[in-house]
């Protein structure tokens, strides 16, 4: 179950001379993940940047100051620049620029003052009959009318401006992009343990690429520079990165979005991909829905090309193709009982539709509530397998296993009002095993916790009732069409059918944020509480 | 840029603390922590102020760069973002929330008059004035720029004086005293607003502060003599452990009994370790990053009330105070064993 | 005597669905606005505000499950 890379943890020494080095090649290799150096004392103390850092830092600074000033995003563009193309212009390059703007600015600080005083003597308002020389006024008011021109002469400075920025933003951006990798090397040094002549630097790398690593530096370094693996317990935080196969990838970002997994705990990404698309279709069912949500994160995926959008129109897609499955089972197409439409009666002897939303919500409701159990059963196991590899046998027995024989209890006790059998003595031996079990393990506060085991399954079901208030929504909406605009016909009908889109449209929208929102909440409340710990950290390696 | 919001000019809605105290933990959050401080004192000057400008100080470096460079540029950009993100407190806030900022922001007030009641004695130019100057205040920030503006001393004063909370002050009397009637005032001011909660903790803490302030007032007239008109100028009544009277007695004691008398209180560890040392700048010092420490420790509460925002206003401002350390250390080529234990982590 | 069966029957539906759509949206509003104010000074909390955002939703879930079972089950047996 268990699909992260193994990382083994590691120590790098070296002599200081060789650091700069060291730091080019391990940020070249893309595969360290650094552990900051934390705690200082006389000996042992963070390491200092390298090179030339204050200059580069201050460029920086000009050219985020520049680009600041300039903002309608212009995308990454990789800097392409060898160090010493870049070191010998770039300087000269960013300050012209920077003195440049620095001159327009202050041509339309002027200005402003200027106008903003034409404004004041603007309000004072008459200055005849009072007294002044008629020249006087009139130069006033050769001032006062010289304000257009100069708002123009203002605008036309700022136009200037921009297309200069403009102009070397591409510049800029690649300088930016540079400096910035550049300085994360001269830093790197902050994040190391230094002494007096050596350093020395903590991390992790995938086990797998540890005698690559140390035969690389071996060949460049020889002695000097040394790696070693060193031993580490499993309460440390093991960086995490996951190997899935490409189908289940998405629903990462689901862990993503809560937290991510500690080293020693269960893997749940195969199970949400599993319930999580499942809940959804369940909820939203509906065959044109489902249709509609497929084609269009479809193309949205041309358009979208982030990872994080893929990784959501991913889920979106699975997820509409359990909603057509759930909406041949409930037979809607866009709230029409389509079956019915058709005129189709049975499907290989099944009665069609299979369940009807609206008539049959009491076995949807017990199915949402079977299907509550189950999952909650599924988090209590994981929670055991937790606690037994962490903790003990003990431990998992008394937290977990009290919990599982619970559930088991309560469902020989219902089977036996319905079916003869030994089932009545099963049940209730489980239960007080169970109840004991649990004092022990949590005293008797566990007693209370059952309360919320039952809150926990009985929010199963909104997977019955989120998907009844769409449908009753959908419904509504074709009922309005049908029976109320169109029989008025002319051009009613064309105005029965933009409420027809529009509503659906709607709908459409409110259901996928609906189901996804609730999907998610099963899984995070009702599911993770039972097991999930998380708190891991994710692995990004230097240098990326 | 640092616009200050006057107490009286905005609407004010009801305070909403589930929103307030959530967005207040959220900015708690972004602070620097300890490890971070280390990193800075590693770095140079630019290195800082890109540092910043990479983080929660993005905005005013990046529109302050053009203009300055340096120490100047960081001073600048951790002054202006300490004013704006005080305002935006205030604006969040609510009544409830501004009432309690406002108090604490009027201290300000105070630091800026001083500072430009200084600046025009000492004829320094606007300039080198609005460095000192932080935009956050229950005035307006334009009052202050403009009294940078006036020409003389003396025409700052007859402006000072229109304002009622002024109207005591007097052009002959010397700076110094004109500061400690400044704070004074400050202090009573807020204590009578305060005066229906005497038991809440933003009081103890304000009381604290005037222990502080008394305790260090009295340290210096010990060490430097006294008369009876300095000993009136510098005690504030209203202290947690000390009122005036027993501030004079504290004065007139020898060290055996001061030490006895003051080792009562949580300051008499500070005062004892630091009591002999040539100068009394540590031990200043120490008693300030104490009230600092103490207040951080007074604002832990619970979310429905406004205790995390006045956490925040404390944590924001030893951020600020740490950052400017570490860059005035940095800039003066002092030692890193020392910036660092001037700060307060 | 049955329409006034009925009529409780129905009134007390009504009211399940009522009471605790207000109880959620009383809940939701204060949860909501706290996540607003988090994620205004912090982004990445987006998704967990609004998951948060629709914790009290469970509440009229179960009223609205109360006065189904009580229309479609309770009513019938009655009658």
């Amino acid at each position: 179950m268990n699909s992260n890379v193994r990382m083994t943890k590691i120590v790098l020494v070296g002599t200081k001379d060789n650091m700069k080095e060291t730091i080019d090649i391990l940020h070249s290799l893309k595969i360290i993940h650094i552990i900051d150096f934390k705690e200082h004392d006389e000996t042992f103390e963070v390491g200092k940047s390298l090179g030339e850092v204050a200059i580069f830092s201050e460029l920086l600074i000009s050219i985020r100051s520049l680009l600041h000033k300039f903002d309608n995003g212009l995308g990454n563009i990789k800097a392409t620049y060898t160090k010493s193309e870049v070191s010998r212009n770039l300087e000269k390059e960013v300050f012209e620029t920077e003195n440049i703007i620095k001159g327009y600015s202050e041509k339309i600080g002027k200005i402003d003052s200027v106008l903003k005083e034409i404004e004041n003597i603007e309000s004072i308002g008459e200055l005849k009959g009072i007294g002044i020389e008629k020249k006087i006024i009139s130069s006033v008011n050769n001032l006062i009318s010289s304000k257009s021109q100069l708002e123009a002469y203002r605008t036309e400075l700022k136009d200037q401006m921009d297309a200069i920025i403009e102009q070397e933003s591409i510049h800029l951006l690649q300088y930016e992009d540079f400096l910035s990798n550049e300085i994360e090397k001269m830093e790197a040094p902050l994040r190391f343990t230094t002494t007096k002549n050596t350093f020395l630097i903590e991390g992790w790398i995938p086990e797998n690429k540890y005698q690559d690593i140390k035969s690389i530096l071996k060949k460049k370094f020889n002695n000097r520079v040394t790696i070693d693996k060193v031993k580490f317990s499993h309460n440390e935080d093991v960086p995490i990165e996951f190997k899935h196969p490409i189908p289940i990838k998405p629903f990462e970002l689901l862990l993503e979005l809560f937290e991510y997994p500690k080293t020693k705990e269960i893997d749940p990404t195969f199970a949400i991909f599993i319930t999580f698309p499942l809940f959804y279709g369940i909820m939203l069912g509906d065959i044109g829905y489902g249709l509609t949500i497929f084609f269009t994160s479809l193309f949205m995926k041309t358009k979208f090309k982030t990872e994080g959008w893929g990784m959501i129109l991913g889920i979106l897609e699975y997820s509409s193709l359990y909603t057509i499955i759930f909406g041949i089972i409930y037979g809607e197409f866009f709230g029409f009982g389509i079956f019915h439409f058709l005129g189709i009666d049975k499907i290989f002897g099944l009665q069609m539709p299979v369940l009807n939303r609206i008539t049959d919500f009491m076995p949807i409701m017990i199915l949402s509530m079977a299907i509550g159990i189950f999952h909650i059963l599924l988090g209590l196991s994981f929670g055991f397998i937790n606690h037994y590899r962490n903790h003990n046998l003990k431990k998992a027995i008394l937290e977990k296993g009290s919990w599982i024989m619970l559930i088991f209890s309560i469902i020989f006790l219902t089977i036996n009002i319905y079916m003869s059998g030994p089932f009545f003595y099963i049940g209730i031996s489980l239960f007080l095993t169970s109840i004991i079990l649990l004092i022990i393990g949590e005293g008797f506060i566990g007693l209370i916790h059952i309360f919320s085991l039952m809150s926990n399954i009985l929010s199963y079901l909104r997977l019955m009732a989120i998907g009844l208030s769409s449908v009753g929504i959908a419904i509504v909406i074709n009922s309005i069409v049908t029976k109320v605009i169109f029989p008025k016909g002319g051009v009613f009908i064309l105005l029965g059918y933009i409420v027809l889109i529009g509503g659906h449209m709607g709908n459409i929208l409110l259901g996928i944020i609906a189901s996804f929102l609730h999907a998610l909440r099963l899984h995070y409340v009702e599911f993770f509480t039972k097991f999930y710990e998380g708190g891991g950290v994710k692995y990004k390696p230097f240098g990326t | 840029m640092g616009s200050s919001v006057s107490i009286s000019s905005p609407y004010f809605e009801e305070t909403n603390y589930s929103y307030l105290n959530t967005r207040v933990r959220a900015m708690q959050s972004k602070l620097y922590k300890e490890n971070t401080y280390f990193k800075l004192l590693n770095m140079e000057i630019s290195q800082i102020a890109r540092f910043l400008g990479e983080g929660n100080y993005k905005y005013e470096i990046e529109s302050l760069s053009g203009n300055y460079k340096g120490v100047e540029l960081i001073e600048y950009s951790i002054n202006y973002n300490l004013g704006n993100t005080y305002n935006k407190l205030i604006k969040m806030g609510g009544k409830a929330a501004s009432k309690y900022a406002f108090a604490i922001f009027s201290k300000w007030d105070i630091h800026n008059i001083i500072a430009v009641l200084r600046g025009k004695y000492s004829n320094s130019s606007e300039y080198e004035i609005e460095k000192t100057l932080i935009p956050i205040g229950e005035m307006p920030f334009n009052f202050i720029q403009s009294l940078v503006k006036t020409s003389t001393y003396g025409e700052v004063i007859k402006k000072l004086k229109k304002i009622e909370r002024f109207e005591f002050i007097d052009e002959n009397k010397e700076i110094a005293d004109l500061e400690s009637e400044l704070f004074k005032e400050y202090y009573k001011n807020i204590l009578e607003k305060f005066r229906n909660e005497k038991k809440s903790i933003f009081i103890k803490f304000i009381k604290t502060e005037i222990d502080i302030t008394n305790i260090k007032n009295i340290l210096r007239m010990k060490r430097y003599g006294f008369g009876i008109e300095e000993e009136k100028k510098n005690t504030i009544e209203g202290g947690l452990f000390f009122n005036v009277k027993e501030l004079s007695s504290l004065l007139r004691s020898n060290e055996e009994d001061f030490l006895k008398k003051v080792k009562m209180t949580p300051y008499g560890s500070i005062i004892e370790k630091h009591l002999h040392e040539t100068t009394l700048f540590y031990l200043e010092e120490y008693l300030e990053k104490y009230l600092m420490k103490c207040a951080k420790e007074y604002f832990i509460g619970d979310s429905f009330n406004i205790m995390p925002v006045l956490h925040y206003i404390i944590s924001k401002k030893i951020e600020v105070d740490n950052l400017r350390k570490i860059s005035r250390g940095k800039a003066s080529n002092l030692e890193k064993k020392i910036i660092e234990n001037s700060l307060v982590i | 005597m049955e329409q006034l069966i009925i009529a409780i029957v129905v009134l007390s539906s009504v009211i399940s669905v009522i009471a605790t759509g207000f109880a959620a949206a009383w809940a939701e509003k204060h949860i909501g606005s706290a996540a607003v104010g988090a994620i205004t000074e912090k982004e990445e909390l987006f998704s967990k505000g609004l998951v948060l955002t629709v914790i009290p939703e469970t509440i009229v879930i179960f009223g609205l499950t109360v006065s189904l079972v009580l229309l479609f089950v309770v009513l019938p047996q009655l009658l």
